[in-house]
């Protein structure tokens, strides 16, 4: 973020264009474990951005911002999904198909990887998100709380649960 | 931590890192310009000022499709950009299909698909679909229709898409359709094949539209007119440019060990103009490119071209393609 002039703000250009090159890579690296696919991932992303720069006059701190941003990309990556989800399934009305994934999409992850990221999209919306951000994010319980604004109880419950559920996935896999 | 904890943090690790800096799309951080121009209450100006001017029009075009080339700057019908603007979500996972229709002065609306097929006025750049298949040109359906409208898988596009691949393309291991979405004028169909495990894979979706003068003509035969690309791409030549024997082909792959192969086929002459293979190609949405000269041959194609590439070899021949239609110029 851009060092703040003397009166302590900066204007939302330079504060959001910033954050922008310094955040951009980890958003859509987290929308893309949300949505598993890089270009909604891009466009969740810089959806995000866009509010940010709107409710930028109201965030008073770059920890403020980058918790307003991962909120943004997670309720977005929702959203996509939902679309997306509402999409397919028109589309399995008009014909049948469970289609696979090309011959060689296995290849770009490694197997045991694809396992893990297989059974993680198995789990509800809810507790793929706490999963993701406990795991990958690093974020504590009262970060995961807010940025899904959600009580500190439900994140444990959704983490235990989501992690019962992968062990269980996995488990009869293997 | 345990094992299935382990487990969990270096799977996500590692699907996260597989996009790296040099993955992303270029794009710039908002500003106030930008923000502005996005906020919902301006969205409505833009389509007003255009009607505006439409109205002014003799002729009036309606365009509404989100899926023609003309109105969304893709390469061609239902094909996919390589630099989609991360502003415009899912503008590559269109599903809505929709038409262009012109209503030509005294007559009843025309649909403005094909430049043969109809006396539309378009607006300066409009581009027009391609007919790359079965049929050459607009006499050739009306002579279709004279006949009495023979061979009903015409009026199918799965059965169209499918007969496209496998007898037009020679690309017989593709044995099915794994996709079917149809609305109105236009259909995009999935066409592939059974992986060793069983499960349908999707080689390629392809494009269809009614060769009509007239929207929602059910007698009116279908018409390959593009694919929508996803992992293997052809963006160069253009969509309905035209181009002279000697150009460039070219788009994006993802994959891991790809072989490539081109073709260009024309209705306008029999077997492959061109039979170029095999050249490697791989990795996460990498370019490929290859030159094509048909500048030796003694019998040039002439008009609507199809030009076709493949990848495959890990599974069997043909495991994906894209197909796009341009015009050659003596």
């Amino acid at each position: 973020m851009a060092e703040r002039p003397v009166d302590g703000r900066v204007d939302a250009d330079t504060g959001v264009a910033a954050l922008f090159r310094t955040h951009r890579l980890g958003m859509v690296r987290l929308a893309v474990l949300l949505v598993d696919d890089r270009e909604s991932a891009e466009d969740v992303v810089q959806d995000a951005f866009a509010a940010l720069h709107r409710r930028w006059p109201a965030l008073h701190s770059e920890q403020a911002a980058t918790a307003y941003l991962r909120t943004s990309v997670v309720n977005g990556a929702r959203s996509a999904l939902r679309k997306r989800r509402t999409v397919r399934s028109y589309l399995r009305s008009v014909d049948d198909p469970d289609v696979a994934q090309p011959a060689d999409a296995a290849v770009l992850l490694a197997a045991e990887h694809r396992q893990v990221m297989d059974a993680l999209s198995r789990l509800p919306d809810r507790q793929r998100e706490v999963i993701v951000l406990r795991y990958w994010g690093e974020l504590t319980e009262a970060e995961i709380a807010g940025t899904l604004g959600i009580s500190v109880g439900a994140v444990k419950s959704s983490a235990s649960r989501g992690r019962d559920a992968l062990a269980t996935i996995l488990g009869s896999q293997s | 931590m345990s094992d299935i904890d382990d487990r969990i943090a270096a799977a996500l690790r590692a699907a996260a890192n597989q996009v790296s800096g040099a993955d992303l799309t270029p794009a710039d951080p908002p500003t106030s310009v930008s923000s502005d121009r996005s906020r919902r209450p301006g969205r409505w100006i833009a389509p007003v000022i255009a009607a505006a001017a439409v109205v002014g029009i003799a002729v009036t075009v309606t365009a509404v499709a989100n899926n023609h080339p003309s109105a969304t700057g893709k390469i061609g019908p239902g094909g996919t950009t390589a630099s989609t603007p991360p502003q415009t979500p899912e503008s590559t996972q269109a599903t809505s299909l929709s038409t262009e229709t012109s209503s030509a002065p005294g007559d009843a609306s025309y649909i403005c698909l094909f430049a043969d097929a109809s006396p539309c006025s378009v607006p300066y750049g409009f581009i027009w679909y391609v007919p790359l298949w079965p049929f050459a040109n607009y006499t050739q359906v009306k002579q279709w229709e004279v006949a009495g409208g023979s061979q009903p898988w015409h009026l199918d596009p799965g059965q169209t898409a499918l007969n496209f691949t496998r007898g037009y393309l020679g690309f017989t291991d593709i044995d099915r359709v794994t996709s079917t979405s149809v609305a109105n004028d236009q259909a995009k169909i999935g066409v592939g094949y059974l992986n060793p495990a069983g499960k349908p894979v999707t080689a390629a979706v392809l494009h269809l539209v009614r060769y009509e003068q007239q929207p929602n003509t059910s007698s009116a035969p279908w018409e390959v007119v593009g694919s929508e690309d996803t992992t293997l791409s052809l963006e160069t030549p253009k969509y309905d440019s035209t181009t002279g024997p000697t150009f460039t082909a070219g788009g994006h792959i993802t994959g891991v060990d790809e072989s490539l192969h081109i073709w260009v086929r024309s209705l306008n002459g029999t077997g492959a103009f061109v039979d170029d293979c095999c050249f490697p190609a791989g990795g996460q949405n990498q370019p490929w490119s290859r030159q094509v000269d048909m500048s030796h041959l003694a019998a040039q194609p002439t008009g609507g071209v199809t030009i076709v590439v493949s990848t495959g070899g890990h599974v069997q021949q043909h495991e994906r393609f894209a197909i796009q239609g341009v015009v050659v110029a003596p």
